[in-house]
């Protein structure tokens, strides 16, 4: 009974949702509705069990002075405060409204002068972290990491009027550039007889380098020559190989969330009540 | 000091000289004022043309709904979004509709509206013109409960005006009554609920304004589930670059028309910089890792022999 009730639950809740958004009529739109709400207020009693967690964790450690336990202090003095101040909504001073667009309220003035500075400084902070990580980290060790490099390359590049400014005066060199590095991959490849991998890899060259070769005949021609430039080429890294593997992860990961929700809906996967067996 | 000593020096340089020259990259630019005008991408024009002809579009006043999904880490890239899409959207007479899936969001909605919407356009109203609903948790749930029934989850503004004394309320009852739905997201709840959610299940074009970090995750969704998008600095600057080229020139207003007050563009000028300091590290990484590696194989050979 301890197991059969929740699991029934999940099983009546899990399959009117998936009805429901099959079927976005009365009832199972009503019940999609009402549902969703349920879920949020359900959420928002998380908070009272997350907060709670947080206090016993950090008071704990500050009563025993366990080792960081400054930062506990801090922590612990940090919640109340804003705990307080955004529940009572304290004002500065006779004040109208309670709304938390007023100014003078003490939650605006600690957003803006507290939580604000903090949060952008902590941010900032990641542009040196990544210069630095880029410096050591892009290296063409091998073939792998020569095409990330590249790409990352270009990307930097085309992301600012300087790659605008180089590729409008040598227009199709980076393609080139491109088909060359993956002629060498395909060339050595072929050695070790992956011919899928040449194909493919001989495939993006060949497209690259008659791309080049069409762009220069728009540009004889009396075409754009904005056509074989640095930011067409990043979008088009951006739109075609890219997406191309964005969407498989995408898939991957849709595939495994949808086998998940119907190991669970179907009582097979029962993890989440506390144990996985019976 | 050989030349391999130099090129070993060269492929550990101390991560200091690297933030040093992070750093002047970004402050130079800044004290001067370098700033570039940028050409649109077809991601970012799909968005500027779509709000220049929603009203012919729809044969009415458009009501455009702008979700603020970020907080103040993401502020400077989707900040001059926000500003400069309020601008056109009040420029072409839309109806603004405010909300937020994260909880700051609220805080960043309302900077727009005291900093920018109400100094620059002081006969916008409140209620009439524009309005913010204000931060609801729930994220994707949320969306699917607007969907079906606004009131549902926002019985009063972030005002705390009742929802159904607003003018501009009077006619929309849940998603399907709005015409275009931007999101600025930094993040999940953020743009990829709003199209599964929101623009999927009621047909209303969505276009997300995101941060770069996040863009590439996105482009799976372009150009059918999301019509258009701003990806980071750049784009933020390009969206800039269209709407002051086309009513910069012509405003009276010297808040519109003059550079300095686009923030985007003002910021490429330190990207563009900081971008340039990575990509010559990279460079000299490269360099003196393949130097090296020639000498070591050298070396090694000179020993095997």
């Amino acid at each position: 009974m301890k197991k059969q009730v929740p699991l029934f639950i999940t099983f009546l809740f899990g399959t009117v949702m998936i009805l429901a958004t099959f079927i976005p009529h009365y009832p199972f739109k009503l019940a999609d509705t009402e549902m969703s709400m349920f879920f949020d207020i359900l959420a928002a009693f998380a908070i009272l069990l997350g907060g709670g967690n947080l206090m016993r964790i950090h008071v704990t450690k500050v009563a025993k002075h366990k080792k960081g336990w400054a930062y506990s202090l801090i922590t612990v003095v940090g919640f109340l405060t804003m705990l307080i101040v955004g529940l009572f909504k304290l004002p500065l001073g006779p004040t109208s409204g309670v709304g938390l667009e007023n100014s003078q309220l003490y939650m605006y003035k600690l957003y803006q002068f507290v939580l604000r500075p903090l949060q952008s400084t902590m941010f900032a902070l990641l542009a040196f972290y990544v210069a630095s990580a880029s410096y050591r980290a892009f290296r063409a060790k091998n073939r792998e990491a020569t095409m990330l490099l590249l790409a990352a390359f270009f990307i930097l590049l085309g992301r600012t009027l300087i790659g605008t400014a180089i590729t409008a005066y040598l227009p199709g060199i980076v393609e080139i550039f491109f088909a060359i590095v993956l002629g060498w991959v395909a060339w050595d490849q072929s050695k070790s007889k992956n011919w899928v991998i040449v194909g493919l890899m001989g495939a993006i060259g060949l497209f690259l380098l008659g791309r080049t070769i069409y762009g220069y005949g728009v540009v004889l021609t009396g075409g754009e020559m904005e056509f074989i430039t640095i930011p067409k080429l990043v979008n088009w890294i951006m739109i075609y190989p890219q997406m191309a593997g964005q969407r498989a992860i995408m898939i991957g990961i849709c595939l495994g969330v949808i086998s998940m929700s119907l190991r669970i809906i179907l009582g097979v996967e029962r993890s989440y009540l506390g144990s996985d067996t019976e | 000091m050989t030349s391999r000593e130099f090129f070993d020096k060269m492929q550990t340089i101390d991560r200091r000289w690297i933030f040093l020259l992070i750093s002047l990259a970004v402050i130079i630019p800044l004290l001067f004022e370098f700033s570039f005008t940028e050409l649109a991408t077809p991601e970012v024009s799909a968005i500027y043309n779509r709000i220049e002809g929603l009203q012919q579009e729809v044969g009415r006043r458009p009501r455009t709904l702008i979700s603020f999904d970020f907080d103040p880490p993401s502020e400077p890239e989707l900040m001059p979004m926000a500003i400069s899409l309020i601008r056109h959207l009040v420029i072409r007479n839309h109806q603004i509709y405010m909300m937020a899936l994260w909880p700051i969001g609220q805080q960043e909605a309302d900077d727009v509206v005291r900093q920018y919407l109400e100094p620059e356009f002081p006969q916008y109203t409140y209620g009439e013109d524009y309005m913010t609903f204000g931060f609801q948790p729930g994220g994707a749930g949320l969306i699917n409960v607007i969907v079906n029934d606004f009131r549902k989850f926002f019985s009063v503004d972030s005002r705390n005006n009742p929802i159904d004394s607003l003018p501009m309320m009077a006619d929309v009852v849940n998603l399907f009554d709005m015409d275009l739905i931007l999101d600025l997201s930094a993040g999940a709840p953020g743009i990829k609920e709003w199209v599964q959610f929101g623009g999927d299940r009621t047909g209303v074009p969505v276009a997300g304004c995101v941060t770069a970090v996040q863009a590439p995750l996105m482009y799976p969704y372009y150009p059918r589930q999301m019509f258009g998008m701003l990806g980071g600095m750049k784009a933020a600057a390009e969206y800039e670059s269209l709407v002051l080229e086309a009513y910069g020139a012509e405003s009276d207003d010297p808040r519109i028309s003059a550079d300095a007050r686009f923030l985007g563009i003002r910021r490429m000028g330190p990207q563009t910089f900081a971008h340039l300091v990575i990509i010559l590290f990279i460079i000299i990484g490269n360099i003196a890792f393949f130097a090296t590696r020639g000498q070591r194989g050298a070396s090694r050979l000179t020993v095997d022999s």
